[in-house]
């Protein structure tokens, strides 16, 4: 058996790893396709962000020189504009004083040589020289030289009284011209009688000035009267008027004398650019150029620092063309560094960093979680596979363990069978009792799994409530009466009396909630009550209110011990079904009849939304288990299951199916006190347009003998007289409800009364608790006083309600009055209606428990004369399943081979049904299935066509026999197969009687049963 | 005594299908085998066990043919044969052969010959066990239906 399962499983694992390896597999492939670019170049990122850091130094780079060329120029052209302005303006000095000096010789040859005698001596001159000097800023001091040849020297000296002297002032050599000055200037008033001739400077100019007749300028030199650099400026003097273009020796000829004035080139400029903005930054030298290879400097100092790499050069034109001079310029300190250049590159720089490690740093977050996200996805897949394996297992090995286990039930069956001794039957049956528990176990682990699995569907059948929960509770009948527990259910009259939902589930709910409440409660009750959830709206106030003032009272109830208010006068942890809140309820349903009602539910709404709550008055749930009470495999404490058994995943399975009906399942439970479970879940209201399907429901088919009578029901406690009423209402019984003995004696009336105004009750159900505490006196009064005014018609039936009797009670109780048959509780209407049938001598004993008919029986009903066909190639299997089938009663052909089959169901045939082997040689059961199928479609066909020729013969169904597969595989998709190709349904080889009463009933009871009825 | 002697063959048989069981050589197939039989077919369990071991003998015969004496492993024929034995196998309750032919089919699949030799000799090992098992098993049934058959029809009743 281990070996079987071991190989079971491995081939499970062949056939199901293979798929999720494949798929695992083709997840990797598609993921490598699925990289993203960047992921793809996940090695560039840093080549990345080295490139643009150099990119970006680059440019910082070229646009640092180009902001510094450009400076750069701007500095130039500064320069520039700064030393021709300069030149320009030295220049238009110099040579307004050359101008003037020009003006004053032709002062001196008009006023000293045409005017005879000469209108000016030295002290005219020196007036006027000084009282013009201001035309004249840049010369130090003017002078007039005679010519004086060296034959007239004699005459000269004579005349002026002094002898000509050199520069020396020394008395004159001998020399053929001199040139004595005659006039001066204050300033230069020491120039006085010496002669000009005699400085070789002054003498190349003098010279110089004679041939050209133009201002003639010295090289520079260090003036007499100062240390300054200066030059000197000559101008000759004509006595006659010259002709237009003279010769040289015609100027000579006429020359009478010089003008000559020194300038004093360096303060000269000194002035000059003092007069200038910006002659700090500027530095100029002016230099004579005349012999361009050694450059005389006038101003400036030859060795002057400054910025050497920026140097401008103006041309000087100061009037004589024999002399060259020029001006440099440049600044005096070098270019200053260019911060604001360099702080823009470098902020420019820094940001574009910034950027490139921003946009770096992003796309190593993109491929990281890009890799994280790649990541989770394989484990998603990986554990979505391990789910799916998980779900296989669990359904692969449960099915394992469910066979093994039928083989160890049916052996203690067949054991209970044999004779044993009281102790090894009570081994047996515990063995069995165990076996059971263990299948119901796995059954529920299926369950959990397929929930798990999404696979659990739902069905939508339409089924009475009311019978289920009788049903229930006549499950735990057995159970509550042994523990003397009251167990009740009650039916809100607003619900419907059929519903469409998935009446097994619904009932594995309820089977759930009240099996859990037995096995937890030791006294008390447990009450199932169902109503619409929108009816508890009205009510939920009346909660609060209790809930309010309700802190003392209940204190005074524990205390008391006793509270009337719920089923069994125990307290419950929920006050919603005490009977405060129960009379609105019931209150609420007096106003209207009940049809009314219920049409009205039904036919307004598609849907009901039901409200059921079981309560009891168990051992509670601890407060600190109470938020993991619907996990599985969770229970309350782990030492509940060593008192109480179970496994505890009854509670997360009816979550589920309560969320799967679209509810919630929610509890109240207070320790020592008591759970009250309430779940809502939504059904469909049943249309009664399809009236057909009634008869196949479970529905109770409940006397209706007893319509009209009247009943007074006797009970202290109101919610039990109200369960009592409900299922009295069913029966068609009035009931009236009485909390005493004496308060029903009221009703019926008293002696003389009016008989018309009062209830006349058939019946008198008196509740056991509410018969012992009364005194046994008022009944005898009572009946009594029946007997005696025969006022009554009759004398009322009296039954007496009870959890449990003893037969000393029980015999009391018949000496009392009551009838024979005490109806045992839990309350049923089925069992409530059997007992009055019994009381009452209504003759209709057999029409209970025939509506409930187990497989084997139903199954003979079903198949009995039916013609079945087996086709199965393997003798023994043919033989096995005709043997089954021949034990319900069916007539059984066998055929060994599809093609055999076709042949036998050429139309028309006679089979009702035909069991197909799946797996055979030549000619499968697919294919088979297929051409019977297509054969019947093509006589569908011709018959449709004929049917126009013979119109009655529509009554005639279609040709279609049900195909039953036949296989040992009981994988799924084997039966997706079988639909597939036309098949009705599928038993699993070798035959179990549940499972082929499955399939059969499911075509057989609508085909067949349906049109007989 | 005679009664008393049916008695003990019901134990015996008891105890023989509790071993059988045990040993997963049988299933719960086995026993509804034994629900089918009634008043109409009386020997129906003997005959389909007949059937049975005459129709596995043929191919346990075939498939050693197969493996044995031919060069050419056919092995989807064996993989038919052996459909054929699983199906008959899984219809009479026999577990254990069911199983072993799973495996030895398993073996076809993968073209497994030492793994299909193995599974062969296991098979036919066994097939022999069932076998005498059976055989064991309805002969201690044949004798209590004798005994049973000459038992008062009181007891009969009770039984």
């Amino acid at each position: 058996m281990g070996l079987g399962l071991k190989m079971k499983i491995q081939e499970m694992q062949q056939k199901h790893h293979v798929p999720v390896a494949l798929r695992m597999h083709d997840q990797n492939g598609t993921q490598k396709r699925k990289y993203t670019f960047i992921q793809k170049n996940r090695a560039l990122i840093p080549l990345f962000l080295f490139v643009w850091i150099l990119v970006m130094s680059y440019f910082s780079w070229f646009v640092f020189n180009k902001m510094d060329a450009d400076d750069k120029v701007r500095r130039k052209e500064f320069l520039e504009t700064q030393c021709d302005q300069r030149a320009r303006m030295l220049q238009d000095q110099f040579s307004v004083s050359v101008n003037h000096v020009h003006a004053l010789a032709i002062l001196v040859s008009t006023f000293h040589y045409y005017r005879h005698p000469s209108a000016i001596d030295q002290g005219t001159f020196a007036e006027y020289t000084a009282r013009t000097a201001f035309e004249r800023p840049l010369l130090s001091g003017v002078a007039y030289a005679q010519r004086v040849v060296h034959s007239e020297r004699e005459t000269f000296e004579k005349q002026h009284g002094w002898i000509i002297k050199t520069m020396e002032r020394e008395p004159s050599q001998l020399r053929d011209e001199y040139a004595p000055v005659i006039f001066a200037q204050e300033t230069v008033s020491y120039l006085e009688s010496i002669d000009m001739m005699s400085g070789k400077e002054d003498r190349e100019n003098i010279l110089r000035a004679r041939a050209t007749g133009k201002a003639v300028l010295t090289s520079p030199f260090r003036l007499l009267g100062s240390h300054h650099l200066g030059v000197v400026l000559t101008f000759p003097v004509y006595k006659s008027k010259l002709p237009l273009n003279p010769t040289l020796e015609e100027r000579i000829k006429a020359t009478a004398g010089y003008v000559g004035g020194s300038f004093d080139v360096e303060s000269l400029v000194e002035n000059l650019l003092g007069q200038l903005a910006g002659n700090q930054a500027i530095l100029v030298n002016v230099y004579d150029v005349t012999n361009s290879s050694t450059p005389l400097i006038m101003y400036g100092s030859q060795y002057e620092k400054g910025d050497m790499s920026l140097v401008h050069e103006s041309k000087l034109d100061f009037g004589d063309p024999y002399r060259n001079h020029t001006m440099i310029c440049r600044y005096h300190q070098k270019a200053p560094t260019n911060w604001m250049a360099l702080t823009t590159v470098s902020l420019v720089f820094v940001i574009l960093l910034l950027i490139g490690y921003i946009l770096y740093g992003a796309g190593n977050h993109i491929v990281k979680v890009e890799d994280d996200f790649q990541e989770m996805e394989e484990l998603k897949v990986r554990a979505e596979a391990a789910d799916v394996a998980k779900s296989q297992f669990l359904a692969t090995v449960s099915h394992e363990i469910r066979t093994p286990m039928n083989g160890i039930l049916g052996m203690l069956g067949l054991l209970l069978d044999t004779e044993l001794t009281s102790t090894q039957r009570d081994y047996a049956q515990t063995a069995q009792a165990c076996g059971k528990a263990l299948i119901t176990l796995i059954n529920e682990v299926l369950d959990r799994a397929k929930i798990e699995a999404g696979k659990l569907e739902l069905e939508a059948v339409p089924f009475d409530i009311r019978s289920i929960l009788d049903d229930v509770l006549s499950l735990f009948s057995e159970k509550s009466r042994h523990k003397g527990l009251e167990l009740a259910v009650f039916v809100s009259d607003k619900v419907p009396d059929i519903v469409m939902g998935d009446p097994g589930r619904f009932r594995q709910i309820i089977t759930n909630l009240v099996g859990n409440s037995v096995k937890f409660t030791e006294r008390g009750h447990i009450f199932v009550k169902v109503h619409l959830a929108e009816s508890t709206k009205p009510t939920t106030n009346g909660t609060c209110e209790t809930y309010l003032n309700g802190v003392t009272d209940e204190v005074g109830h524990i205390s008391g011990g006793c509270n009337s208010k719920t089923l069994s006068g125990c307290e419950a942890a929920d006050e919603r079904n005490n009977w405060e809140n129960f009379k609105h309820l019931i209150a609420d349903e007096e106003f209207l009849s009940d049809s009314v009602k219920k049409v009205a539910c039904s036919e307004a709404y598609d849907q009901v939304r039901l409200m059921v709550c079981v309560e009891d008055t168990g051992i509670g749930i601890p407060f600190s288990a109470q938020d993991r009470i619907f996990m599985p495999f969770v229970q309350a404490d782990s030492s509940t299951s060593r008192h109480y058994g179970g496994t505890g995943i009854g509670l997360s399975i009816s979550k589920c199916l309560v969320e799967l009906m679209g509810g919630q399942i929610n509890f109240i439970s207070r320790p020592q006190v008591g759970s009250t479970f309430s779940f809502t879940a939504n059904f469909g209201t049943y249309k009664k347009n399809l009236k057909t399907d009634v008869k196949k429901l479970n529905v109770e088919d409940l006397p209706s003998s007893f319509r009209g009578l009247r009943a007074i029901v006797v009970d202290g406690k109101p919610v039990r007289a109200a369960v009592t009423r409900y299922h009295l209402k069913r029966l068609g019984i009035q009931a009236k409800v009485a909390n005493h003995i004496k308060k029903a004696v009221s009703l019926c009336g008293k002696n003389g009364s009016l008989a018309s105004e009062l209830f006349q009750p058939d019946i008198v159900f008196v509740e056991k608790d509410s018969w012992f505490s009364g005194e046994d006196g008022v009944f005898n009064i009572w009946q009594l006083d029946w007997k005696q005014n025969g006022h009554m018609l009759k004398i009322p039936q009296m039954i007496l309600l009870a959890t449990n009797i003893s037969n000393g009670e029980f015999d009391k109780a018949k000496a009392t009055g009551f009838s024979d048959t005490v109806i045992m509780k839990p309350l049923r209407s089925s069992m409530v209606a059997a007992c009055l049938q019994q009381v009452l001598g209504m003759g209709k004993k057999k029409q209970l428990g025939k509506d409930m008919p187990n497989a084997p029986t139903f199954l003979k009903s079903l198949l009995c004369g039916k013609k079945m066909l087996v086709v199965d190639d393997n003798i023994v299997n043919r033989r096995v399943a005709a043997g089954a089938l021949k034990k319900f009663g069916a007539d059984v052909k066998c055929a060994e081979s599809g093609k055999a089959a076709l042949e036998m169901l050429q139309l028309p045939h006679n089979f009702d049904a035909c069991f197909m082997d799946i797996q055979m040689p030549e000619m499968d059961g697919f294919e088979a299935t297929r051409r019977i199928r297509m054969m019947e479609s093509k006589a569908n066909e011709q018959e449709m066509n004929g049917e126009c020729e013979e119109g009655k013969r529509r009554k005639r169904s279609e040709h279609h026999l049900p195909i039953l597969a036949m296989t040992a595989d009981v994988i799924h998709a084997t039966y997706e197969e079988c639909l597939k190709c036309g098949m009705d349904g599928y038993v699993s080889k070798p035959f179990e009687e549940e499972n082929l009463y499955q399939a059969v009933a499911k075509f057989f009871n609508s085909n067949h049963i349906s049109p007989a009825s | 005594m005679l009664g008393l002697g049916s008695d003990l063959l019901w134990a015996d048989m008891n105890r023989l299908l509790r071993l059988l069981f045990h040993e997963g050589v049988l299933d719960e197939h086995f026993l509804q085998l034994h629900h089918l039989q009634d008043e109409s077919s009386p020997n129906f369990v003997s005959e389909v066990i007949n059937m049975y071991f005459h129709e596995s003998e043929k191919l346990l015969n075939n498939l050693r043919s197969l493996l044995i004496h031919t060069h050419t492993h056919d092995y989807n024929k064996m993989g038919i044969h052996l459909n054929q034995l699983i199906g008959s196998s899984s219809s009479i309750g026999a577990k254990r052969l069911t199983t072993l032919c799973l495996a030895f089919r398993a073996a076809t699949h993968h073209s497994n010959r030492p793994g299909c030799l193995r599974a062969l000799e296991m098979l036919e090992h066994e097939y022999c066990y069932l076998k005498n098992k059976l055989h064991e098993l309805f002969h201690i049934e044949q004798q209590r239906a004798l005994a049973a058959a000459a038992r008062y029809p009181l007891h009969n009743n009770n039984q």
